[in-house]
């Protein structure tokens, strides 16, 4: 589209056994939506994990898949109001009406992940066993419409996931500089113990640092 | 270039349909084990890239690659996935995956009323149309080295 939508979304440390030891949220383009709404809701809202979403019914840059963020402007905890009371009852009685819903793609829980983190610890195994043709590695890419995700694992059994745009470039490069950083910052530090989380600020300033000059490069390379 | 095969499956899991050109691994265990490990990563990657993905999808999972070959995925609005594995010099497919199902499923199988739904395709037209179609892709044949 017209839009210049490029950059990198995060980065996730998995180690040898499917953990997650590190995980950064650089850039998260929001899109949330606020809209008044009479009695009946024209939407169908269901509890999904701990969180209410829309089933059915998209309107007004409100889709499928998004969780209610917030009603007359005070944030949802889960699914229950700011005042504790559960969304889906208050929003049955019609003495609520008019009322002022925010909705936006849900925000991933630590949990959750950590989840990811193992799942895609297993898919990359799955996707090597699968393979018709031998001696192949697990998945180094995963591209959809909206993300590309880059993995690169280390010989000592360490992944590093990058989620970028998918006309980011670059990314290889990247993924091998964030592996340099970890091996100066995380594993020459005298207090990381191997496999567990990083908790390191100097691995965090640098790699800060290695996104901003990797999302420099642009969508399409080097500019050099 | 190179194709190396195919799977069709219909919106619950069930492998309708499985072509091989051109593998030279075999996953080590039965074909029907295979067809559910392979169905379970593709359930597993459409609900992990919907979770992962910053913004709202449309055409959600296109495809992985490996340091050895490409998995390219098209699912119709009815559930049904057509999965193609190649070499890694191989596109955007999904125009040609898109072509397997309307010209040669729908043709096929959807419009052949003593082809069942829900289970494996036992048409021979079906299994001679796909081979030839896919024999005539541009990408098929592999290269020499």
């Amino acid at each position: 589209g017209p839009r210049l939508a490029m950059g990198i979304f995060s980065v996730f440390v998995v180690n040898k056994a499917g953990g997650l030891v590190y995980q950064l949220e650089h850039y998260a383009p929001r899109a949330e939506t606020e809209k008044t709404f009479s009695f009946p809701l024209e939407l169908v809202l269901r509890p999904h994990d701990e969180r209410l979403l829309v089933a059915f019914g998209q309107r007004d840059g409100i889709r499928v898949g998004h969780a209610v963020l917030a009603i007359n402007g005070a944030e949802v905890s889960g699914r229950f109001t700011a005042d504790g009371k559960d969304v889906l009852e208050y929003l049955a009685n019609p003495a609520h009406y008019p009322v002022s819903i925010r909705f936006g793609r849900p925000r991933l829980s630590s949990n959750e992940k950590l989840m990811l983190a193992s799942m895609f610890h297993s898919l990359f195994a799955i996707g090597s066993q699968l393979s018709p043709e031998p001696g192949s590695s697990g998945i180094e890419m995963l591209e959809t419409d909206t993300f590309k995700l880059h993995c690169f694992q280390t010989l000592t059994g360490i992944k590093f996931v990058v989620l970028a745009d998918p006309r980011q470039s670059g990314i290889d490069a990247l993924l091998r500089k964030i592996y340099e950083i970890y091996s100066d910052f995380a594993l020459k530090n005298p207090f990381y113990s191997l496999e567990m989380p990083i908790r390191c600020e100097l691995f965090d300033q640098n790699l800060k640092l290695a996104l901003e000059v990797a999302e420099k490069a642009g969508p399409f390379g080097p500019g050099l | 270039m190179t194709v190396h095969n195919l799977y069709i499956f219909d919106r619950n899991g069930a492998c309708l349909h499985y072509s091989e050109w051109n593998r030279k691994k075999q996953a080590g265990i039965s074909k029907e084990e295979e067809y559910k490990l392979m169905y379970g990563m593709l359930f597993s990657i459409r609900s992990f890239i919907s979770k992962m993905s910053p913004v709202d999808m449309k055409d959600g999972f296109l495809s992985f690659q490996t340091s050895k070959y490409k998995l390219h995925y098209y699912e119709t609005p009815t559930g049904l996935k057509v999965v193609m594995n190649t070499d890694l010099g191989v596109g955007n497919i999904r125009d040609v995956l898109h072509q397997i199902y309307s010209y040669i499923y729908v043709e096929y199988v959807v419009k052949n009323p003593l082809c069942s739904m829900n289970e494996t395709i036992q048409s021979e037209l079906f299994r001679n149309k796909l081979d030839s179609f896919v024999r005539g892709l541009p990408f098929f044949s592999a290269r020499a080295g």
